[in-house]
């Protein structure tokens, strides 16, 4: 118990660092209008990329999994500027159709990719996911390029931060995360089963097929909806999962919910870093997670090429 | 004998008075050398010269960090114009190539405009046309207005990208008649947080690429002194503004009108 208390107080301890620090000190106006909103963006951003990242490496059983790594957030990323060039409004919901469909194709060529090469192996698949995102984030830079007009504010969605969210595309972007949430939460005796293996999921009583493309679906969601509120911002969906699974053990019925408030307190403080640090100049979020999740990375191939040695 | 001779000179001359082939890579520099007058000298330009119409039809050199160094080359230029800012490596390359390269420093202020008006047009032979031109852009912005400036929030990208003062976009503001609530950063261009813009209370507003219905739409904007008194700007050129070239003057006299009215 003592431990989700830990998690709790990092939560809220992010939360306070997000609306009690800026330049107008504890303005009451600006906390209620300008910081909440913002922080309660981060916090579903968080949350979602979160919950993306722990379904991805508890059904894949792969722990290099992030929606990043996978080419999923290229995916939404590459539909999202799509949309924003052929003029499709931020809050219609064929701009979060397309997102989502961007996301799941990305994801599920990536996931073919790496079965080509036979037995799913993890290398095989941080591999396809990287083939898969660098090919996505090339057509995204080509549409840029032709799009000179409007390529920097593209450029910035493309950045990901969360300057100035909509409140329209919050309030439908929190609901999807919490749907997604909601739907792997009730499914997390399917996802502990996957942990078993294919096979040992099978004797269980469960199709790992068809819980793998339920969770794809859900992940994918969540993942669509953070992008269309905060652009590309990476290494949540990787970093979150590795954390709070010291605090909850494996067992996803605690680490799904662990994930998702780990990852809202994790990119609420990055977000408020990079808008207090180096005041008035902001840094995008997606930078700062850039920094500290890279090595992150670094550090759990180093510890997995240990772990083999 | 005679003949031959005649014809020889004749040839001198001619080769003497062919004209110049020039490159630009920048837009600021195109834009520059067609007010010159020397537009016909500009054989090749950078993907991004759109102004004016007759500079788009010219053959293009790609961007202006990365130029086609192949293209310049193939377009046997006298001279090529590059921002001694924009990567060392392109100067180098072309002048390896044994082309020679006008390198122009860095304009921060508008003066330093005008001193790249001038280096231009000794490069091309035309100190004259360079001196008028100066004293012609001059002219149009000579002093700031009398007067208390007003505070200005200059928006030149979305998501609060503005510039500080390393920038001649500040010292434009400052000419007709403003104050960049960003002037004191030493920073050319960069994001500044909402938060920032919010507390500095700028009286007016320039927008160059978002619409005003988007900047109202975020939080607090009705809190601006800007807003409240209708000094939300989006009527003047981007590119104009934007660029260090001839166009800037006339904005910079539109942005005094709007500021403190026609005088």
């Amino acid at each position: 118990m003592g431990k989700i208390s830990l998690l709790l107080g990092a939560l809220a301890a992010a939360c306070l660092f997000s609306l009690a620090a800026g330049p107008a000190g504890l303005a009451p106006d600006i906390i209620w209008n300008l910081r909440l909103p913002r922080t309660l963006a981060a916090l579903a951003v968080g949350a979602g990329l979160g919950l993306a990242g722990a379904m991805f490496q508890g059904v894949l059983k792969n722990p290099l999994a992030d929606p990043y790594i996978l080419g999923t957030s290229a995916g939404a990323t590459a539909a999202a500027v799509l949309c924003f060039l052929a003029g499709v409004e931020r809050t219609s919901p064929v701009f979060f159709l397309a997102v989502f469909a961007g996301a799941f194709g990305a994801t599920f060529l990536s996931y073919w990719l790496a079965r080509l090469a036979g037995r799913l192996s993890d290398a095989a698949l941080v591999l396809a996911g990287v083939a898969v995102s660098a090919f996505l984030s090339a057509l995204v830079m080509l549409a840029l390029t032709a799009a000179r007009e409007r390529s920097f504010s593209l450029f910035y969605f493309v950045l990901g931060g969360l300057y100035s969210a909509e409140p329209g595309v919050l309030a439908v972007s929190a609901l999807i995360i919490a749907a997604c949430g909601a739907l792997a939460m009730a499914r997390w005796r399917a996802l502990d089963a996957m942990a078993l293996g294919a096979e040992g999921a099978y004797h269980l009583g469960v199709s790992p097929e068809r819980e793998r493309a339920l969770f794809f679906v859900f992940a994918c969601a969540a993942t669509s909806a953070a992008v269309a509120l905060g652009g590309t911002i990476g290494f949540v969906g990787l970093m979150t999962p590795h954390i709070v699974r010291l605090l909850t053990g494996p067992s996803a019925r605690s680490l799904l919910p662990a994930a998702a408030l780990g990852g809202a307190a994790l990119l609420t403080a990055a977000d408020a870093a990079g808008r207090t640090l180096f005041s008035p100049a902001e840094i995008p979020a997606g930078v700062v997670m850039a920094l500290a999740g890279a090595p992150f990375f670094m550090w759990l191939l180093w510890r997995g090429a240990r772990g083999r040695a | 004998m005679a003949k031959l001779l005649a014809a020889v000179l004749l040839l001198c001359c001619a080769v003497q008075a062919r004209a110049l082939r020039a490159v630009s890579l920048l837009p600021s520099y195109t834009e520059i050398i067609f007010e010159l007058g020397a537009g016909s000298d500009l054989v090749g330009v950078s993907n991004f010269c759109n102004w004016p119409p007759e500079a788009g039809r010219l053959e293009k050199t790609g961007d202006y960090l990365r130029p086609n160094i192949e293209k310049v080359y193939a377009l046997e230029p006298d001279v090529v114009f590059t921002g001694a800012w924009a990567g060392a490596s392109t100067g180098k390359q072309l002048s390896a190539l044994g082309i020679k390269v006008v390198a122009l420093p860095e304009e921060r202020s508008v003066a330093d405009i005008l001193n790249t008006v001038r280096l231009i047009a000794a490069a091309l032979g035309r100190k004259k046309e360079g001196e008028a031109l100066a004293r012609k852009l001059s002219a149009l912005a000579p002093r700031p207005p009398a007067g208390e400036p007003v505070k200005l929030y200059i928006e030149v990208d979305a998501g609060g990208w503005t510039t500080g003062g390393l920038s001649f976009i500040s010292d434009a503001a400052r000419l007709a008649g403003g104050r960049n609530v960003f002037g004191g950063e030493r920073r050319g261009f960069f994001q500044a947080t909402w938060e920032e813009t919010l507390l500095l209370d700028p009286e007016a507003a320039l927008l160059f690429s978002v619409t005003e219905r988007e900047f109202l739409s975020r939080p607090m904007a009705g809190t601006l002194a800007a807003v409240k008194a209708g000094r939300v700007i989006t009527s003047l050129d981007r590119d104009a503004f934007t660029r260090p070239g001839p166009r800037l003057f006339g904005e910079i006299a539109r942005l005094r009108s709007l500021l403190h009215g026609k005088n």
